[in-house]
């Protein structure tokens, strides 16, 4: 994309006073937006297209639930430390703060021709541009029957099922679990989670926990889990790092993998990831996920659809902070191209970045955190690492800042 | 009064837009905060509030963050991520806010006369 420098000008003019003196009458419609997917993408890019866009852009968001469940804290349901009511947001509340269409219903396809949302119910929704953030979905894995075997990746009831499953648990059981292969949602997320299931199992008794990581090493945070591994959970937590999940006995509760069969009383298998399903079958995917360029997040294959969170797939973590982080990008973007005003011109690209900040409960009561930004690299186009800094372990501190942390992202994104 | 007020903004614009200064890019890079700090830096909880903070502070304490030597808390890393351009820019922005939210209208933000004041930057090490 080339701007001359007189387009950038009065683009630059133009779109500054849209922006800033509202008292100028709007000449053109509405934009008409479509966002599929509530979650901390979806909601955050709904919100703040509203937010900075005012009446200029028209926002309708599609989600099948009237609420969405946060995956952020959902380990702390599994210590029965926190309720999924606790991490429920009404996606209602976009509309009365911010003007936000909430349509309940699910985005089955999108047809990019004639500029229109299918929904389940038979019902279309025409678009100028689509921002399709569904999440993600699973990989199959044969024999899998996850009413049986939950993954408690996306929370909600697998998360309650894997919960009452626990509750279950007594002295010498054996917890199985297993780590999908990256890139997949929440990248400390699954050694979080081992940590939690070997705190479980010496409450119950003791026991023995055994995590089966189809990476060939911890994916983040690698010295804290590490650590924690050994110095809390030495003598419950078994860690066999490039264990590929091969097929699971849902009834008999074994999984075979390429280092061997395991069987236990509990079995959490978190199997491989992909870009949601809407995402999949519009043609916006190169593999497992979707190619978009970071300075807008507009599809590499598909013009006026942006794709934002874990279906995305620039190398920036799978998390809901870096989502939330990314919709900010897109929302200026599709402002600023609803305006005529420029998206790729200098200043904006030596100011792109995302960040992304989160906690890990290591126990009950103590947490251990990441932090990371990106920036573009104008010289690929792609988003680099520019900084990553971890905790030196966990402390109690840090399970207390957890929470305000998560409230704060809470609040930004769907209140 | 409101003509006026328009006018002198309008002036301050092109004269912001001539010079490249693209309004919303501070904006944009401010909301990445916003994720831990509440939308406009309006915080809910412990967490501390950015926005009506003043821009020689709020630079000032970001820079001090982004030199230590052994970046030791998340704001001492996420300070790293950003060059001393931004750092000024984020200050800009939520120098540009009211204390109070109730006292925000959105798109209300950056009063070019407030960004003349922040221009004078004492500390000039790079």
């Amino acid at each position: 994309m080339t701007i001359n420098r007189r387009q950038f000008v009065q683009g630059t003019l133009l779109g500054g006073l849209a922006g800033l003196v509202p008292v100028i009458g709007r000449a053109q419609a509405a934009e008409r937006v479509v966002v599929i997917g509530g979650g901390f993408a979806g909601a955050s890019v709904a919100k703040y297209l509203r937010l900075w866009g005012d009446d200029r852009i028209d926002v309708t968001l599609v989600d099948p639930n009237p609420n969405h469940v946060s995956c952020v804290l959902s380990n702390l349901i599994l210590t029965r430390q926190l309720e999924l009511s606790d991490l429920s947001f009404p996606l209602s509340e976009l509309d009365s703060a911010y003007g936000v269409r909430v349509v309940q219903g699910t985005a089955v396809g999108l047809d990019t021709a004639a500029r229109q949302v299918q929904l389940d119910n038979g019902q279309q929704l025409g678009f100028d541009r689509a921002v399709v953030a569904p999440g993600i979905s699973f990989m199959d894995v044969p024999g899998l029957d996850s009413a049986k075997v939950p993954h408690a990746w996306i929370a909600g009831s697998s998360t309650l099922l894997l919960r009452n499953q626990l509750d279950g648990l007594t002295a010498g059981n054996t917890v199985i679990m297993t780590i999908p292969a990256a890139p997949y949602r929440c990248p400390p997320g699954p050694y979080e989670r081992a940590c939690l299931l070997a705190d479980n199992v010496q409450r119950a008794g003791g026991g023995r926990v055994i995590v089966l990581d189809a990476n060939d090493h911890i994916q983040a945070e690698r010295e804290t889990f590490e650590r924690a591994f050994s110095e809390l959970y030495g003598d419950t937590l078994e860690y066999y790092p490039a264990a590929q999940l091969e097929a699971v006995d849902s009834d008999g509760l074994r999984v075979f993998t390429s280092q061997g069969e395991f069987s236990g009383d509990v079995v959490n298998v978190i199997p491989n990831q992909q870009a949601g399903s809407v995402v999949r079958n519009s043609g916006l995917t190169d593999g497992r996920w979707a190619p978009v360029d970071p300075v807008t997040y507009e599809s590499a294959l598909q013009e006026g659809i942006y794709i934002l969170g874990d279906s995305q797939g620039t190398s920036q973590p799978k998390s809901a902070h870096m989502a939330s982080s990314q919709a900010k990008v897109c929302a200026d973007a599709i402002i600023r191209a609803a305006s005529g005003m420029p998206t790729h011109h200098t200043e904006r690209l030596e100011n792109i970045t995302t960040n992304s900040a989160c906690y890990s409960p290591i126990t009950r009561d103590q947490a251990s955190w990441l932090t990371a930004n990106f920036a573009l690299d104008q010289g690929t186009g792609n988003m680099r690492l520019s900084h990553i800094g971890a905790s030196d372990g966990w402390d109690r501190e840090s399970y207390r800042d957890m929470f305000d942390w998560a409230d704060n992202l809470f609040a930004d994104v769907f209140r | 009064m409101r003509p006026i007020l328009i006018a002198g903004l309008l002036l301050g614009l092109i004269a912001q837009a001539s010079i490249a200064h693209d309004p919303t890019i501070n904006r944009l890079l401010a909301s990445h905060c916003a994720q831990c700090h509440g939308t406009d830096g309006y915080a809910v909880g412990d967490m501390d509030s950015l926005a009506g903070e003043s821009a020689k502070d709020l630079r000032e304490d970001l820079r001090d963050m982004r030199r230590e030597d052994q970046p030791e808390n998340i704001m001492d890393h996420q300070a790293i991520g950003y060059t001393e351009e931004q750092i000024a820019r984020i200050a800009r922005f939520y120098a540009s806010l009211p204390d109070d939210r109730d006292d925000l209208h959105e798109n209300d933000f950056e009063d070019p006369e407030e960004d003349e004041e922040d221009e004078e930057d004492d500390d000039h090490d790079h």
